[in-house]
């Protein structure tokens, strides 16, 4: 891929949809990027087009849409609503949709290398679909169903290895459960406590998650939200992801920055050993550039708003961005799109 | 300079080093603190003793000069005698009204009544956010340098605020400025006597004297202030505007609460001679006169006798007279030719009817407190009841400066500075139970106190036996009746009276058979604990 | 627990409680110290219970969200994630987290048309504590003083007021204002112990009370023929206080509940504290505050719900089965207020930030019409559009739910200061 220079990161365009976006698939053949959240509606993007907008394609849920997946020409999508659905993209005709889990379903993985789709939602199971035919095939249990003090907890974030073997899922006390998926095997649980706190004195109250996962080409996993917060009313806390070497349960580097956001999402690009991580919270919405080698990031854009999922366009290359009223484009040609 | 003089240099020594850079306490050379304030206590009393009479009151019998000495010491330097202090003051063998006239001036001139005194004033101008060291120690300056209140009250509203010495003045605007209500209404009540609060939604619905045209004519001296700490400013445009009565939308006139308007240049003229409206309300303050020395006058009264000539104190109004007629506007008279805090608490306290007894001994029943016949029964405040218990309990002992200290003082004319610093000392070790301690204001115990005294460790510790305490001095004692007579002594800063003793004793004798083994510094302990809590200490009396 | 842990062997405490004597005995207590008879014929539990009305005043601080609770907008962009589930009142459906209090709806009286303007925490927490908006010479009194002031049993030895706040967040102690500080409520802030009611470290309870005799004595000598005599009774009153709190530290200890108590509501913080307060309310105190925080969910309120939520519903139904089942639901009016509600507007960060424009509040118990729900905001849940209610009319409901005349006054100095605003209206609908 080209390289770049995040340095030059720019807010090229945005385009507006009501509420809040809080997932986006790309179909890179197209350009077309796909983005759901708050009013149940999926939206695209035409980013190859001069100053897209963001058109209303369809509404197959009726709650916030929680993920979005691109799967060959069928957007799978899943929310608060329980559902699992298949749309045809071109028509917005639903395909197929199925009531994955009891209660709200926080995220789902595509799993090319096995043709299976998997979700993960507040019954605080893991389900393994057949991308196809939307049958179950499998259901993981490992995460606690209550945090330490008692309440309610959540599994967030999902992410499958690029060989299908290993499934990770995060939950909002810190743990991420990794599932080999061959063989249903709990190959690994790992605490990583900083990324929740409760604040039993002032507020009796936490805040926090696990919110990305992601494994890195060489095995490692990486894992995003926010590092300890000082004020459990919002994300007042530093951005922060985590490297683990997961076999060996070990922390191997952590990247943060004193903005206080959470991460939402991340992505890493192998080829530049770049880590993007896309959020925000209490200093306001984050975009950050990390090597694996310092804490502290290269660079910090500053977006339009909280970014709640983005996907890397490589080609272009560039961020297609979902969140806080709507789409954003960034490049890194550090023009910024000539207004009329 | 340091190192040598021993003593000096503990921790709260370098806090009262400001004492040296001024001049002297009390050198030979010094005009007495207070000039003649005789004359001014006999007219109080003549005019009191007139208004008595009209209502055919006899006032209680003089208090005697054990209890006259507590009550001068707690109200002007908030803390009881030291057994070494009263002992000598009995001892004194002057003519009664010149020892007593001495005695005062010693006090007003000597270190503790400007400590004491900043912080009372504190309480008195700031109220719920008093407590600034830096604000208090402004005050006390003032009061050591006879500042007038007047050149206060100025400071306090127009400043200048330059130097590191008067920028804690703007303390009083500052916490309050952005809060027009705020500042409006406690200037007028603290400054003035008056609270027009009620004026903000209607007429007062109780006092004639106050309209809305006051209250929003008092706001409209701070609506262009401007700013916070440290950047406290005011512009030169804008009104205060109000709906009045039917709904009218009214523009406020720039008008004192005695009803005078101040004319103001326009805008424009306005900005150019810059003129400013805080200046305006210490200029026409001042010129009127009335209001800013009755308040202070009436709220000094009420420090001395509990209540004031008008009360409430914040209540001065046509409907609500001084209740000895013509004594608070004489007396603020008198006050406003030189605006001397120092002659005028000399004044109150060198009246005889300061120095009446808190016992009504007579038959005929008790006349109500606003005739101040009698000297009525005063919760101490939380700084007095925790200084006194620091003093009682033996652990602040306020023993004179030694030889060498002495000598250094005078080396460096810096008299006062050993005092000072044992002063600001115990001031520390007070600060943890001022909040513990129920206010004075309005006299009513809480249980949270009762259970803080009579539970908390830290208060057992305080009174506790370690060497020099008057726990563990007096179970060195061999003779129950020689402890009895010697904590009373400590404690209530008098000789004991044969009951009592007996009553002690007798208690002493009763916790020795009950407790196996007996254990006599235990026993003393518990005695100092009931002594301090009982109603004697804990009231000014 | 940090009772009788260095200082006093087992058999001491046990010593000591005999001297103190049983809190629980029902026997009729009269504490008589230096000549002044404190407590005389202190009514036996079961009479207490009938004869005695009480509040309790849950207070969610930081701000609840309405939409999360009483008064869901599900479907509208304003109304987040949440679904409504019905109610045991017909047509009236509340969030799905609220499970437990959909059941027992009958039981409660629901305000949703609030409208307090002020959406500053300090601000508005003295607003609603109060009912009286802040003026700058009057400070007025908390409603839980003025509750406990009036509604205490004469001569009880317990404390009148209890006010139980665990965290720090906008913690607030009740302030007895323009009311002597004699009405301070008795505070539960690091501790579910009253600070100051264990016995001194190395003190028998012999000792303790031999002290205090001669204190009281002392005191009452002297006090004899003064000028101001009577602050001195008073003085001694309080003191006479000490030993009743010292013998309640039983009352505040829940170890003496049994296990099934505590199970049934929960170990959370919030659990055991309503568990504490159905304890203090039994013994006869007459005003428990609990206060649950901190609902400031700026960001993320929708999982901050989620977590606080069920826990309130859960506890606060057991509190209501607990105090129905031991027959004291009828004399305890139980309030749910916060400083203010949360905004329509899911902000960027998915949080709900301060509004006072219109917003809910919930009652249950004395005097209160279970199962009626008052008023109503428009679709969206922006404005109120029917019934509109204010700080004073919420406070002169209180009042009058416990039977006591919301324009009865206090005099202040020279004025007569009303419980109640002058304007405050109780809400008629939700008495019984």
């Amino acid at each position: 891929m080209t390289a770049f220079d995040p340095q030059r990161a720019t807010l090229q365009h945005k385009a507006e949809t009501p509420g809040i976006l809080f997932a986006s698939c790309y179909d890179a053949a197209s350009g077309n990027y796909y983005g759901a959240g708050t009013d149940g509606a999926v939206y695209r993007l035409a980013t190859r087009a001069e100053k897209p907008a963001a058109e209303k394609r369809w509404r197959h849920h009726d709650n916030y849409v929680s993920a979005l997946g691109w799967l060959d020409g069928t957007v799978v999508s899943t929310g608060y609503d329980r559902q699992l659905v298949w749309t045809r993209a071109e028509s917005g005709e639903k395909l197929r949709s199925s009531e994955a889990h009891d209660g709200w379903v926080r995220d789902l993985a595509l799993i090319p290398a096995r043709g299976q789709i998997a979700t993960v939602g507040d019954d605080l199971l893991v389900k393994l679909w057949d991308a196809g035919s939307g049958e179950p095939v499998k259901t993981f249990d490992g995460h606690a169903k209550q945090t330490p003090e008692g309440f309610a907890t959540a599994i967030y974030a999902l992410a499958a290895s690029a060989d299908g073997k290993l499934l990770a899922s995060g939950d909002r006390i810190g743990e991420v459960c990794i599932w080999e998926l061959d063989s249903g095997r709990l190959a690994a649980r790992l605490k990583a406590p900083e990324f929740y706190t409760f604040d039993p004195q002032k507020r009796s109250r936490s805040i926090g998650g696990i919110r990305a996962l992601l494994f890195l080409p060489d095995g490692r996993l990486a894992i995003g939200g926010l590092g300890p917060v000082s004020n459990v009313d919002g994300f007042v806390g530093p951005a922060r992801f985590e490297i683990w070497d997961w076999q060996n349960a070990k922390m191997l580097h952590r990247g943060q920055d004193k903005h206080h956001a959470i991460l939402d999402h991340l992505e890493y690009l192998p080829e530049l050993s770049l880590m993007i991580g896309g959020g925000g919270g209490d200093a306001g919405p984050f975009l950050g550039f990390w090597n694996l080698r310092s804490e502290a990031p290269l660079h910090k854009a500053k977006p339009k708003s909280h970014i709640h999922h983005f996907v890397f366009d490589a080609a272009s290359p560039r961020i297609l961005a979902a969140g806080h009223a709507g789409f954003q484009i960034w490049t890194f040609t550090g023009e910024e799109e000539k207004k009329p | 300079m340091a190192g040598g003089i021993h003593y000096f240099w503990t921790g709260t020594i370098a806090a009262a080093l400001w004492w040296c850079g001024s001049p002297s306490w009390a050198s030979a050379d010094d005009p007495p603190a207070v000039a003649r304030p005789e004359s001014l206590a006999a007219e109080i009393d003549r005019r009191l003793e007139a208004h008595w009479q009209a209502q055919g009151i006899a006032p209680a019998a003089p208090a005697d000069d054990a209890t006259i000495y507590r009550r001068l010491m707690l109200d002007l330097t908030g803390r009881i005698p030291t057994r070494v202090e009263w002992e000598a003051w009995l001892a004194d063998k002057t003519p009664a009204d010149e020892r007593y006239r001495q005695a005062l001036r010693q006090i007003l001139d000597g270190p503790e009544f400007p400590l004491y005194w900043g912080a009372v004033l504190d309480e008195i101008v700031q109220g719920t956010a008093a407590g600034s060291p830096d604000f208090i120690d402004y005050l006390r300056r003032s009061l050591r340098e006879r500042k007038r209140w007047d050149a206060v009250f100025r400071e306090l509203l127009i400043g200048p605020w330059k130097t590191d010495e008067s920028k804690p003045a703007a303390r009083f605007l500052e916490v309050r400025a952005k809060d027009l209500d705020r500042l409006t209404t406690d200037t007028t009540r603290v400054f003035f006597g008056v609270d027009v609060s009620c004026a903000r939604c209607h007429d007062h619905p109780l006092v004639d004297d106050w309209k809305q045209d006051h209250y929003y004519g008092m706001a409209s001296f701070f609506n262009r202030t401007t700013g916070g700490k440290g950047n406290l400013g005011e512009k030169f445009e804008g009104d205060v505007t109000f709906k009045g009565a039917g709904g009218t939308q009214k523009t406020a006139a720039l008008m004192f609460l005695t009803g005078r308007v101040i004319d103001e240049p326009p805008p424009e003229e306005a900005k150019q001679s810059k003129f400013s409206r805080r200046e305006q309300l210490v200029a026409v303050a001042l010129a009127e006169q009335t209001l800013l020395s009755r308040s202070l006058v009436n709220r000094l009264w009420q420090q001395f006798f509990g209540r004031g000539l008008v009360h409430p104190v914040d209540q001065m109004h046509s409907g609500n007279p001084s209740s000895v007629p013509g004594l608070l506007e004489w007396l603020a008279g008198e006050f406003a030719a030189d605006y001397d805090v120092q002659r005028l608490v000399a004044a109150i306290v060198s009246t005889k009817a300061y120095r009446l007894n808190s016992r009504w001994d007579s038959g005929s029943p008790l006349p109500d407190e606003r005739h101040f016949a009698a000297m009525r029964l005063r919760l101490l405040s939380p700084r007095q009841y925790a200084l006194s218990l620091l003093v009682a309990s033996g652990r602040t002992d306020f023993a004179a400066a030694e030889a060498r200290q002495a000598r250094a003082e005078r080396l460096l004319g810096a008299k006062g500075v050993h005092r000072a610093a044992q002063y600001l000392a115990a001031e520390e070790l007070a600060a943890p139970l001022l909040a513990q301690l129920d206010p004075a204001q309005d006299g009513q115990s809480s249980v949270a106190e009762a259970l803080y005294l009579s539970n908390n460790s830290a208060v057992q510790a305080l009174l506790g036996r370690e060497p020099g305490t008057l726990a563990a001095r007096l179970a060195e004692t061999a003779d129950a009746r020689q402890i009895a007579e010697s904590a009373i002594g400590q404690v209530y800063c008098r000789p004991p009276a044969a009951d009592e003793v007996e009553r002690l004793t007798n208690w002493l004798k009763q916790q020795e058979q009950s407790s196996q083994p007996a254990d006599k510094h235990r026993i003393c302990e518990q005695l100092v604990w009931a002594l301090v809590t009982a109603a004697e200490f804990r009231f000014q009396h | 627990m940090r009772r009788h842990s260095t200082c006093q062997p087992a058999e001491h405490a046990l010593h000591r409680r005999t001297f103190l004597g049983g809190l629980f005995g029902g026997a009729a207590a009269t504490l008589t110290l230096g000549g002044v008879s404190l407590a005389g014929e202190v009514p036996a539990a079961s009479d207490l219970r009938r004869q005695q009305k009480r509040a309790l005043f849950i207070w969610l601080a930081g701000g609840a969200s309405q939409f999360e609770m009483w008064d869901p907008k599900p479907g509208r962009e304003t109304g987040g994630p949440f679904r409504t589930i019905p109610t045991a009142v017909s047509g009236y459906r509340v969030c799905e987290l609220m499970p437990h209090l959909a059941a027992r709806m009958n039981q409660l009286a629901v305000v949703r048309s609030l409208n307090t303007q002020i959406s500053e925490h300090g601000q508005a927490a003295d607003l609603m504590s109060t009912g009286w908006p802040k003026e700058p010479a009057l400070e007025h009194p908390e409603l839980g003083v003025v509750l406990a002031k009036e509604l205490a049993l004469e001569g009880s030895l317990l404390p009148d007021y209890v006010s139980l706040f665990a965290t720090t967040e906008g913690r607030r102690r009740p302030a007895t204002g323009f009311l002597s500080r004699r009405h301070s409520p008795l505070l539960l802030e690091e501790s579910l112990q009253p600070r100051n009611i264990d016995l001194p470290a190395g003190l028998t309870p012999e000792q303790h009370a031999g002290r205090e005799e001669l204190r009281a004595s002392l005191s009452s000598r002297f006090a004899e023929q003064r000028a101001g005599g009577e602050l001195v009774q008073g003085y001694n009153e309080a003191y006479a206080r000490v030993r009743g709190l010292m013998r309640s530290d039983e009352l505040f200890d829940l170890a003496r509940e049994p296990a099934a108590a505590k199970d049934r509501y929960g170990r959370t913080p919030f659990g055991q504290h309503c568990l504490l307060a159905r304890r203090l309310l039994e013994a006869g105190v007459p005003m428990v505050k609990v206060a649950r925080g901190f609902w400031d969910s700026h960001h993320d309120n929708f999982e901050s719900h989620r977590e606080l939520v069920p826990d309130f519903d859960r506890v606060l139904s057991v509190l209501l089965d607990d105090l129905h089942e031991r027959g004291l639901l009828d004399s305890t009016l139980v309030i749910v207020l916060s400083e203010f509600g949360r905004t329509p507007k899911i902000n960027e960060d998915v949080g709900r930030d301060h509004y006072a424009d219109a917003w809910s509040c919930a009652f249950a118990g004395c005097g209160i019409r279970g199962g009626t729900v008052y008023g109503q905001t428009d679709e969206d849940g922006v404005k109120v559009v029917e019934g509109e209610a204010t700080a004073g009319d919420v406070a002169a409901t209180i009042f009058r739910a416990v039977g006591i005349d919301p324009a009865r006054h206090y005099q202040v100095g020279p004025r007569p200061v009303p419980l109640a605003k002058e304007d405050a209206k109780p809400i008629k609908a939700i008495l019984a």
